[in-house]
């Protein structure tokens, strides 16, 4: 009987040591994913943040370009147009001021 | 046979036992993986919403700084293109002004009429000094009979007139420098002297002349 008794004691122990080793190998399993967690939740995060950059880079280089092409404008072309209007009259504005220059009251 | 039944017996006994363990053991494991998966992804859930807080900041002072850049430019442009297109007005002006100067050189400095323009502005500047004894600088050699035009003076003025005349040969294009005797009043009757009096004036003119608007363009040197 004490020998039943003693293989029924040892079988629990055993039986019991299985659970305690499920439950350190659970701690283990949650401070796994504890730091996992940390590096998946990272390299979300980078994820996300790259291509935040990436499309405010892409907004800020739409802008450069957009903004030279508002500087580069018609200014030379207005000009040459000012230029021609201008020699058309510059012999009546020759006339002019040699009339006022000669002009004397 | 007692022995092997009783035997048996305890082999189930020990064999539930140890499944029972064995069950409760892996109920430990499926939910201990049950909560690292809650707990990686809870921490992905608050990455990503702290994450994308933080893009949306990124992507909107992206924009605000375009927005400021289109801007900064667009000012730039208006002001690059007013300065240009003030710049180019002046240099036409200017070159009507040399346009001047080369007409009253060639034409008018040659011409037979001269001394009649000389004459009125000689007379013009004596008048204004007051007449007196008076210097007359020349740019050229002249025929103009001056004790005439000093009579003239003193109609004008009532003062008894005379006039030295001084040649000062390419000093200016045309038109005379008249002085009192100690040279302290000058009245510059040069054509470069009259042109530089009126010339904002003239500037004026010109611009509305050349351009037809009422757009100033600053003076340059005068």
């Amino acid at each position: 009987m004490d020998e039943e008794f003693d293989i029924i004691r040892k079988a629990e122990e055993e039986a019991e040591r299985i659970v305690e080793d499920a439950k350190k190998k659970a701690q283990l399993v949650i401070a796994e994913a504890s730091l996992r967690a940390d590096k998946e939740a990272d390299a979300l995060r980078k994820s996300i943040l790259e291509e935040a950059e990436r499309k405010a880079r892409e907004i800020l280089a739409m802008a450069e370009k957009e903004a030279e092409r508002i500087m580069r404008g018609t200014v030379e072309e207005e000009a040459e147009k000012l230029r021609k209007t201008a020699r058309a009259k510059t012999q009546e504005a020759v006339s002019f001021i040699v009339k006022r220059v000669l002009e004397v009251e | 046979m007692e022995t092997i039944h009783e035997d048996t017996i305890l082999e189930d006994f020990i064999k539930r036992i140890r499944m029972r363990r064995e069950e409760e053991a892996q109920e430990i494991l499926k939910k201990a993986e049950e909560e690292a998966m809650k707990i990686i992804e809870a921490a992905k859930e608050e990455a990503r919403i702290k994450a994308l807080k933080e893009a949306e900041r990124i992507v909107q002072e992206a924009e605000s700084k375009s927005i400021m850049m289109k801007r900064i430019a667009e000012t730039k442009a208006r002001l690059t293109y007013r300065l240009r297109i003030l710049q180019e007005k002046n240099k036409l002006i200017e070159a009507v002004f040399e346009n001047v100067m080369e007409f009253l050189k060639e034409k008018v400095v040659p011409s037979a009429e001269y001394e009649k323009i000389l004459e009125k502005l000689i007379l013009e500047a004596a008048v204004a000094i007051g007449g007196g004894e008076l210097k007359v600088i020349l740019s050229k050699p002249c025929q103009l009979d001056f004790e005439n035009l000093a009579k003239v003076v003193e109609e004008k003025t009532g003062v008894k007139t005379k006039f030295e005349t001084i040649l000062k040969p390419m000093s200016f294009i045309g038109g005379a420098l008249v002085t009192n005797k100690d040279e302290s009043v000058i009245f510059d009757n040069t054509f470069e002297g009259r042109i530089k009096r009126m010339k904002k004036d003239l500037i004026r003119e010109v611009s509305r002349i050349l351009f037809q608007d009422r757009e100033r363009p600053s003076p340059k040197g005068g």
